[in-house]
């Protein structure tokens, strides 16, 4: 196994006018599962799902499928309401 | 989301996160078990070892010592500017040099920096008979609990969900459903007309044993968007910087996703 270096890489190996797979390198559930969560509250996205091939090569893929929305942008969106929610948290404690 | 902070000492905490999406409560939890760097041994080098333990079965023994940590001073060795190298920012080194009859503890290690020590000076590593003796130089750094579970800043940490117990109007306080709690979440005593109240919801682990057998269907479980986190911490950090700390990387991760996409596109 590889060592762990920390780091993302995203790596995009399909993508359309509204559909979009690409492999995130060195994430796992921790990220992804909550990456998942907040694109399936957008009411663009039709399909958002990882998976994880192999649990140790840490090679998950992301396929995010939306009905005309740029999945690039509806991906930034999750991201924003993660920042978001984080920040939220961060100021109470 | 809001969090409430229920209790909390030293090294435990138990904490209400309300209206959070399960998802979150999810990776919150995993982000503090695996991703919050702490300080552990890594590497050891053995000068001299007459004791009747091997050098790995030492090594690993002092690798699950935990060690006090200051992630304001220290780097990730990857992240570091030596390139990985080890450099006195990434890394420190402790020695240990004694001879027997004796028990060695984890507080013989002499540490380069006064602040930067075990967490405890009591557990015992090897004990050392007449004439034997330990030489050691062991290299601690940062590492994170997704590479091995020395790195982990916390030994507890779960959630569970705070349900919503409702008692309707038709209950005729028949008190089985008391007896029936085994985590004596509900009462009668301390209600003025003998009705059934709710008194610890927080201790009811969702196990229905009082819904099943009330009679006239008068108690009502619901779910709810809130969790009830237990967190014990092991030493090397205060749990609440732990959850800053979790908080943080979770933040930098979808900072970072978003960086990248925008590189490419």
């Amino acid at each position: 196994m590889e060592k762990e270096s920390g780091k993302m890489e995203i790596k995009i190996v399909e993508v359309g006018e509204n559909k979009l797979k690409m492999i995130v390198r060195g994430e796992d559930h921790t990220f992804l599962n909550l990456l998942q969560h907040y694109l399936l509250e957008d009411e663009h996205v039709l399909i958002a799902k990882y998976n994880i091939p192999h649990p140790l090569t840490g090679e998950p893929e992301l396929v995010v499928k939306t009905n005309g929305k740029n999945p690039l942008e509806v991906i930034k969106e999750a991201n924003e309401k993660i920042i978001k929610a984080c920040n939220e948290l961060l100021q109470q404690l | 989301m809001k969090i409430e902070i229920i209790d909390e000492d030293e090294f435990n905490i138990r904490f209400i996160l309300y209206d959070a999406p399960i998802a979150f409560a999810n990776s919150f939890r995993r982000a503090m078990k695996s991703l919050v760097p702490v300080m552990a041994v890594d590497y050891i080098d053995v000068y001299l070892n007459s004791s009747y333990l091997f050098d790995e079965i030492l090594a690993h023994r002092i690798g699950l010592i935990p060690i006090k940590t200051d992630l304001s001073r220290f780097n990730m060795q990857n992240e570091c500017v030596c390139g990985g190298e080890g450099c006195p920012s990434c890394q420190i080194s402790f020695r240990l040099n004694v001879e027997g009859p004796k028990v060695v503890y984890s507080g013989d290690f002499v540490s380069d920096d006064e602040e930067i020590k075990p967490v405890y000076d009591n557990i015992p590593i090897v004990e050392l008979f007449k004439g034997q003796q330990l030489m050691i130089e062991a290299v601690a750094r940062l590492g994170i609990g997704k590479e091995h579970s020395k790195f982990q800043p916390v030994s507890i940490c779960a959630y569970k969900i705070v349900p919503e117990i409702k008692i309707k109007e038709n209950c005729n306080d028949c008190k089985a459903c008391v007896e029936a709690c085994p985590r004596n979440v509900l009462d009668s005593k301390d209600s003025k007309d003998g009705k059934i109240i709710v008194k610890d919801v927080l201790n009811c682990s969702l196990c229905m044993e009082c819904v099943k057998v009330c009679e006239e269907i008068a108690i009502e479980i619901t779910e709810t968007n809130n969790y009830l986190f237990t967190v014990e911490g092991i030493g090397q950090l205060p749990i609440k910087e732990v959850m800053t700390k979790a908080l943080e990387i979770l933040k930098s991760k979808a900072e970072e996703m978003n960086k990248l996409i925008e590189e490419i596109v």
